[in-house]
């Protein structure tokens, strides 16, 4: 983890130096969970596209106030974060948002195969699927614990809430999950 | 479902941007690292052209003579061209530190 860290100061070292061809690392690097958690947020594909090109700009911009002290994967996922709020806020304040009642409603999924036995590729469907359902909130902060494995405090700076509504909406997401995934898989899931 | 296969499932629900997304991106930052220096060329050329025009209007300006109880002090026509370039050298060294400070970022920020 700390030679990681190290490994990545060293990168924006030379970013700051000049050579951008470095930043592409980066960018491979934090592309499909940072993906992920503007889906969380914005709910379709290419907004999130769209606002996580926008979050890699200001983020290169930015590098040269990063303080190398601090994590680049906090610093980064804030901005993300940010971007896809404000976009959210824009969205709404413009009426283009897209009516999510669609995505609240749950389709069974006509399935006998068993669930620990069905195709990855199908499975990750589900889970997206049913991740979806959620709201933004429980969504956001489910993929911010188990995918991009932060902890509390960081998941704390990232998003602004208060430790104890973390916790919370941490509980309610994985109980909304559990049953979202077993109400479209058509029965219980045991692994 | 216990907490692990949470983890699991949800690792396993990871989505990935378009396969031109990391290209797209570079695109931009490469495109945007070359503005950079174009935009700081033009500026400098404006300070460069204000500074000059400073220096020439000094040649032609001189400070009047002044009176003091019964002195008359004059001053030579050659101290207003001198003031000027070290107004002048100043604001170049100022600019030069600035123009470090964006290449390379805040001196603090340095890995040590």
């Amino acid at each position: 983890m700390r030679k990681s860290r190290n490994s990545e100061f060293e990168i924006i070292k030379k970013i700051k130096g000049g050579d951008t061809s470095y930043f592409k690392l980066l960018v491979d690097k934090y592309k499909d969970v940072s993906f992920s958690l503007a889906c969380s947020i914005l709910k379709n594909e290419q907004d999130a596209e769209d606002a996580l090109q926008e979050s890699y700009i200001k983020a290169f911009k930015g590098l040269r106030n990063f303080d190398s002290k601090s994590s680049f994967t906090t610093w980064f996922y804030i901005i993300v974060v940010n971007t896809c709020k404000t976009r959210y806020k824009n969205q709404k304040r413009n009426n283009q948002l897209i009516n999510f009642d669609s995505y609240l409603k749950i389709e069974i999924i006509e399935n006998k195969t068993p669930f620990n036995e069905m195709d990855l590729q199908e499975r990750k469907v589900l889970v997206n699927r049913v991740l979806e359902t959620l709201k933004i909130d429980e969504a956001l902060l489910l993929r911010l614990f188990y995918l991009a494995e932060l902890n509390i405090v960081e998941i704390k700076k990232i998003t602004g809430f208060k430790e104890s509504k973390i916790k919370v909406t941490l509980l309610r997401a994985r109980k909304s999950f559990k049953q979202n995934l077993e109400k479209m898989y058509g029965f219980e899931i045991t692994i | 479902m216990n907490e692990q296969d949470i983890f699991k499932n949800i690792k396993l629900g990871v989505k990935s941007p378009s396969s031109d997304f990391t290209d797209k991106v570079m695109g931009e930052v490469s495109s945007l690292h070359n503005e950079m220096p174009t935009e700081n060329k033009w500026k400098f050329n404006i300070l460069f052209f204000a500074c000059c025009l400073i220096f020439i209007l000094s040649v032609f300006i001189s400070i009047p003579q002044i009176q003091v109880f019964n002195f008359l002090i004059g001053f030579s026509p050659v101290i207003m061209p001198i003031i000027s370039l070290i107004f002048i050298f100043v604001i170049f060294q100022q600019l030069y530190e600035i123009r470090y400070r964006i290449k390379y970022g805040n001196p603090n920020n340095v890995v040590k």
